[in-house]
């Protein structure tokens, strides 16, 4: 059974999500050093959805 | 003033370029606005899921407006408390341990001014994500399940906001006191133990900051409401307290052994 969703009501919700992944990308390609490597944050904020990006901002960035 | 007032800024400065001053409101406003659409969604999230009756699912009430509000705030009270206390329990203690305080402080900078200011930097990032989500959520709430009452609204808002500015203020004191991680866990613990300590025991608890979670929930109720003047006095009282107590603690404390790092 397919949901017939209203995309116009959601894409501001999708553009949220948007916006917080790629912040976290380019927070991630312009940051010095992290904990850990680069290409498992990457990995971690595109599949990770909302949570993935969150635990890379919280646990990821080394405080300088 | 003049000198909190370029600490404040630089504070801004350095949340913007830490990607803090979007990224915490933008979480906030995913995870409240959530709240009414997977509301409006659940008969048919339900009914997807294929293993309820479809005669149940017909008659599965979609939530009232006040009642997703009050999920809304529910969020805050919670997840929202442990954004803000991560994001903000490296405020003093990222500093003091970086070695940055110590730079500040030898100059003629009081402590009252780099405490205040970046009290005021974390208030800023709570008030700008507080308001954005709040705004979101109950716009969303009323385009998809009914109209929110103003006056509910804005008390319950103005309630969550004051305990939040609690949150803030303490996590700045512990965060004077200790270590990022320690202060984050302790304020976290603190909070949650003023919350459950007011519902397990109302009347010992009537002062309690954790009271105004309950009457500003409460607010979205069918009971009249009831005037929360004593607990908000006490928790603006506690708040200053908090932040005296963080600017007396920091004037006496010695520049932190590095060696420890």
């Amino acid at each position: 059974m397919d949901i017939d969703i209203n995309w116009g009501l959601l894409a501001p919700v999708i553009a949220l999500q948007l916006i917080l992944m790629i912040t976290a990308l380019v927070s991630l390609l312009r940051a010095q050093t992290v904990r850990g490597t680069k290409w498992i944050w990457a990995l971690v904020i595109i599949f990770g959805n909302m949570i993935g990006s969150i635990v890379y901002f919280i646990l990821g960035r080394k405080e300088t | 003033m003049r000198q909190a007032w370029l600490i404040y800024r630089k504070e801004l400065l350095g949340m913007a370029r830490s990607y803090q001053l979007l990224w915490v409101p933008v979480v906030l406003m995913l995870l409240v606005v959530m709240q009414p659409v997977t509301s409006y969604y659940l008969p048919e999230i339900l009914a997807a899921s294929g293993s309820m009756p479809e005669e149940l699912i017909a008659g599965f009430p979609i939530p009232g407006s006040a009642e997703v509000m009050a999920g809304v705030l529910g969020q805050y009270s919670t997840i929202g408390v442990l954004i803000l206390v991560i994001a903000g329990m490296q405020a003093v203690a990222g500093e003091r341990y970086g070695g940055t305080a110590a730079l500040v402080l030898v100059r003629p900078v009081s402590s009252a001014s780099f405490i205040s200011a970046k009290w005021a930097g974390q208030m800023t990032l709570m008030l700008l994500s507080f308001t954005a989500s709040y705004a979101a959520s109950w716009y969303y709430t009323v385009l998809l399940i009914g109209p929110v009452s103003w006056r509910e609204g804005m008390i319950a808002g103005g309630l969550y906001i004051l305990w939040l500015t609690f949150a803030v203020s303490l996590t700045i004191l512990l965060s004077t006191l200790l270590r990022g991680s320690a202060a984050a866990v302790i304020s976290l613990l603190l909070m949650g133990a003023l919350s459950l300590g007011y519902s397990l025991a109302p009347a010992w608890f009537s002062w309690s900051p954790g009271r105004l979670l309950v009457e500003g929930t409460a607010a979205f109720g069918d009971s009249p409401l009831k005037p929360a003047i004593f607990p908000s006095i006490m928790t603006a009282l506690l708040s200053f307290v908090c932040i005296i107590s963080a600017v007396w603690s920091l004037r006496r404390q010695s520049i932190p052994d590095l060696r420890g790092d």
